[in-house]
């Protein structure tokens, strides 16, 4: 047997002329009805409503009356409900948006990071300053804090620096001889237990050149 | 009263009759004109009620005049039940409900049948769309977007030609 969706469109309503009423015990009061027009009905109640009247020759007609009489007074009194469901807290475009934001912005913040660590040579080729301790990701205590680093041939001296974990500098040497530096007395007090720390070498050559190392973390123990 | 509620009321005067024909009854130039002066006093008596001022003026007006609609059908459909009580055949405008025999009694059956084993929404969607209702209203009434009325409606059809193709009946489309 053939059909379209028309002829099942025909075949259903006539099924339910003749069916009468439809499912459920009784029909919704006409009151109901308006309820559900006027978005009053709860949506349980919507639900048991609109099952019932799409399946109902009687309640059906009724309801499109009372949709058609509600667009009526909206388009006359200059209120242009087009009600299309509750609204998302977000737009399909504007989450679009936020998301791309929210990758840009991790890209940035890890470039960022990537920058901060690369080891900045300045005018040498080859040449890198290699840090030995503490080792990335060390933990110790504030009282034995010895950096050491390989010495840069041709170097005349070296800087190191400390940064918190937001990477702001909280110390700063001041020209060092040699690979390695005891931290001094007046540095440890800036050091807090508990907290994570990065260092790095800056070392001067001869000919003013500088060479820097990368950035190595490391926390101190309460 | 609003001066512009004579306005809005002229122009929906036409409405009101157009749908209370659609509905099957007989409606004149007098039932509109008796339709009009009752939302015109249920809307002075809230004016006076509270003292002109109404907020949501639009929501009165639209209360208002579903509920003189609903007064009005429900009163011509007692009057019809009394008619067809008495004998007479009420049902002037719709005609009667027709019996088709044969092939055309299995088709409905099945159709029939076929849809009450969709999904809630889904049988939902296309009882209302079959009687007639247009996606933006199956939307506004399911509370759902119209993007999602479409898109159950269409999975629905889908799933509805499936299971009749099952039971025998192809689309032609």
């Amino acid at each position: 047997m053939k059909t379209d969706l028309a002829q099942i469109a025909e075949i259903y309503r006539a099924g339910i002329e003749e069916k009468g009423p439809g499912p459920g015990t009784a029909c919704p009061a006409p009151e109901d009805l308006a309820r559900l027009v006027t978005g009053e009905a709860g949506r349980k109640e919507r639900r048991r409503i609109l099952d019932h009247v799409a399946g109902c020759g009687d309640c059906a007609p009724l309801l499109k009356s009372l949709l058609r009489l509600s667009g009526e007074v909206d388009r006359l009194t200059g209120k242009a409900e087009l009600h299309q469901g509750p609204k998302p807290l977000l737009s399909r475009r504007a989450a679009l948006g936020a998301l791309a934001g929210l990758i840009g912005l991790t890209v940035v913040t890890y470039s960022v990071i990537r920058l901060a660590e690369r080891p900045v040579v300045r005018g040498t080729s080859g040449i890198q300053v290699r840090l030995i301790s503490p080792k990335q990701g060390a933990s110790l205590t504030a009282g034995e804090i010895e950096f050491r680093w390989e010495a840069v041939p041709k170097a005349s001296r070296y800087a190191m620096d400390v940064f918190n974990s937001s990477l702001e500098r909280v110390w700063r040497s001041g020209p060092v001889a040699d690979a390695s530096l005891k931290l001094p007395e007046d540095a440890r007090g800036l050091i807090l237990g508990g907290d994570t720390y990065f260092w790095r070498v800056t070392a001067v050559l001869e000919d003013g050149r500088e060479i820097v190392s990368k950035l190595a973390e490391f926390s101190i123990r309460n | 009263m609003p001066d512009n509620i004579e306005s809005i009321l002229e122009a929906l005067a036409p409405l009101l009759i157009s749908e209370l024909r659609a509905l099957g009854y007989t409606a004149s130039s007098a039932d509109r004109d008796d339709l009009l002066q009752e939302i015109r006093v249920r809307i002075w008596k809230v004016l006076r009620d509270r003292e002109g001022e109404i907020f949501f003026f639009d929501a009165y007006v639209k209360k208002i005049v579903l509920s003189i609609f609903i007064r009005e059908v429900k009163k011509r459909a007692r009057e019809r039940r009394l008619i067809n009580a008495a004998g007479t055949d009420g049902d002037l405008i719709r005609g009667g409900r027709g019996h088709q025999a044969g092939s055309g009694d299995r088709l409905k059956e099945t159709v029939i049948e076929s849809l009450g084993t969709l999904g809630a929404a889904k049988r939902r969607a296309l009882e209302l769309r079959f009687e007639g209702y247009t996606f933006a209203e199956i939307a506004r009434l399911n509370h759902w977007s119209l993007r999602k009325a479409c898109g159950i409606y269409y999975r629905g059809i889908a799933e509805l030609k499936d299971r009749l193709a099952k039971r025998g009946i192809h689309d032609e489309d």
